[in-house]
């Protein structure tokens, strides 16, 4: 049992150790931070041989994991499912965690972060980038304009009524911004996948799959992360945030994309061992017996697609709310741990077939601690973020004791 | 010797890597039922707060329930 005791200024105890801790390790973060604003990439890892790493799995993830808020908003407003309302007004605020993660990451990654406003000026509509970054930009307008009238739910817009107003006519256009969220989020989720399927230099990655296997692993994994952050919060404030009936159904739908997405990611990866195909062959060896193999068959297929499927199949017939926290909790590993595969073993197996080329052209990659700095300073804000958000905005479930203070 | 450190080194990683984070999971998801469980008990065991008015009995009913009793 939790000890719910409160300090003096009104705020438990519990959660201002976990607040504290947060910010703790964002400070770290903001001096790995500031290290690579000060003297650039240099101080991490990442090389020409390897250019993307821990940070762009984290984007990646945060992006596919924010993909709930698209998917579960299009089952209210475009499916009609209105029962699922409140699951999505969940989702739609951690995407927008999500995507503001995503963009913090990204500012960091392109080396040059003072030109990140090139893409908006400069238009190479050639690029998959161009494409996935205008996306990112509209969609997390949209996602603003779908919070805002969740943030406007606080008390704090009771003597701004034009506020509320607006967030009113905002939120009768839901059904408008669910579509438009839609149209977005399917074209960056499946861009990010063909930027690695239209690199023809590293056969692994050179597949048409691969645009299809990022749309159905994001709206299988999206909705999971959605389903564990309700039941954690459920648990740490004694309130259900999201009726558990309507929890069980969206695991339904989880479970059967997820075991679709198994499927597809099985069988494509397979294929490429039907015949030998020059360093795409090699390549689908060290992940299924090589240095990949551990995270690619325990966590990306057993224990990240698997079990996870069959536990929140099964979790949504028996209600055990057990089986539904592990089930979409190891969907969420499996997503993340997925995109970590696909980039590093296309960017650490060999550029040649030429046995005497393969060790010079095969670089290995581990983050540097201000890579690990930077992404957790990073998760930590979303998380700050989304304790804050559920703790005090009334639309996500927070509620109001008599003497005003958010229970 | 060789062979039995590979053993330890592979079983070290497989409770590193698999294990731990598996565990954690199991444990928050197993406190997170116990609570669920217990909130719903606590649901089941609250007393229904409405007292229903218990109607006063007609003494011409209670007569006639009397008579009943004693022809049956």
């Amino acid at each position: 049992m939790l000890k719910r005791q409160t300090l003096k200024f009104g705020l438990p105890r519990l959660f201002f150790l976990w607040v504290a801790l947060l910010l703790a390790v964002m400070a770290v973060g903001a001096y790995a931070v500031f290290l690579v604003f000060t003297r650039g990439l240099v101080v991490t890892n990442l090389t020409n041989q390897v250019p993307w790493g821990l940070w762009i799995t984290v984007d990646l993830s945060a992006i596919a994991l924010s993909g709930g808020a698209f998917f579960l908003s299009a089952l209210v407003y475009v499916a009609g499912i209105k029962r699922f309302k409140p699951i999505a007004r969940l989702a739609v605020f951690i995407g927008l965690l999500g995507y503001s993660s995503a963009m913090a990451t990204l500012l960091l990654d392109i080396g040059r972060p003072d030109r990140f406003w090139h893409s908006l000026v400069y238009w190479n509509t050639h690029s998959m980038l161009w494409e996935v970054t205008m996306c990112i930009i509209l969609y997390f307008n949209v996602l603003l304009l779908e919070v805002f009238p969740i943030i406007a739910s606080h008390k704090f817009f009771d003597r701004l009524p034009r506020v509320r107003a607006v967030a009113e006519f905002v939120h009768k256009g839901a059904p408008v911004l669910a579509v438009m969220g839609l149209g977005f989020s399917l074209l960056h989720q499946s861009s990010l996948g063909a930027t690695y399927g239209v690199v023809i230099a590293r056969p692994i990655w050179f597949r048409p799959t691969m645009p299809l296997l990022f749309i159905f692993s994001a709206i299988a994994a999206g909705p999971a992360l959605t389903i564990a952050a309700a039941l954690v919060t459920g648990w740490l404030t004694n309130r259900d945030i999201v009726p558990r009936d309507v929890l069980f159904d969206a695991a339904r739908i989880a479970g059967v994309l997820l075991l679709v997405y198994l499927y597809m990611r099985f069988w494509d990866t397979m294929a490429g061992n039907y015949g030998y195909v020059p360093l795409r062959s090699e390549a689908t060896n060290e992940l299924t017996r090589g240095v990949f193999a551990l995270r690619f068959w325990n966590w990306e297929i057993v224990l990240g697609g698997l079990i996870p499927a069959v536990l929140m199949l099964w979790s949504s017939r028996s209600r055990s709310v057990m089986g539904l926290f592990v089930g979409s909790g190891l969907a969420v590993i499996g997503l993340v741990i997925n995109r970590w595969n696909t980039t590093l073993l296309g960017l650490t197996t060999p550029l040649s077939v030429n046995p005497p080329l393969h060790y010079p052209l095969t670089p290995t990659y581990s983050p540097a601690w201000t890579e690990w700095a930077v992404a957790a300073a990073i998760i930590s804000g979303a998380l700050l973020a989304y304790s804050l958000g559920v703790r005090y905005l009334p639309a996500l479930g927070a509620t109001t004791d008599t003497s005003g203070q958010a229970a | 010797m060789s062979g039995f450190m590979d053993v330890l080194i592979v079983a070290g990683l497989f409770v590193l890597r698999i294990g731990l984070p598996l565990a954690a999971l199991l444990v928050v998801g197993g406190l997170i039922e116990r609570a669920y469980r217990r909130r719903e008990a606590q649901d089941t065991e609250r007393p229904i707060a409405v007292e229903m008015p218990v109607p006063e009995m007609q003494p011409e009913m209670a007569n006639r329930l009397d008579e009943e009793s004693r022809t049956s």
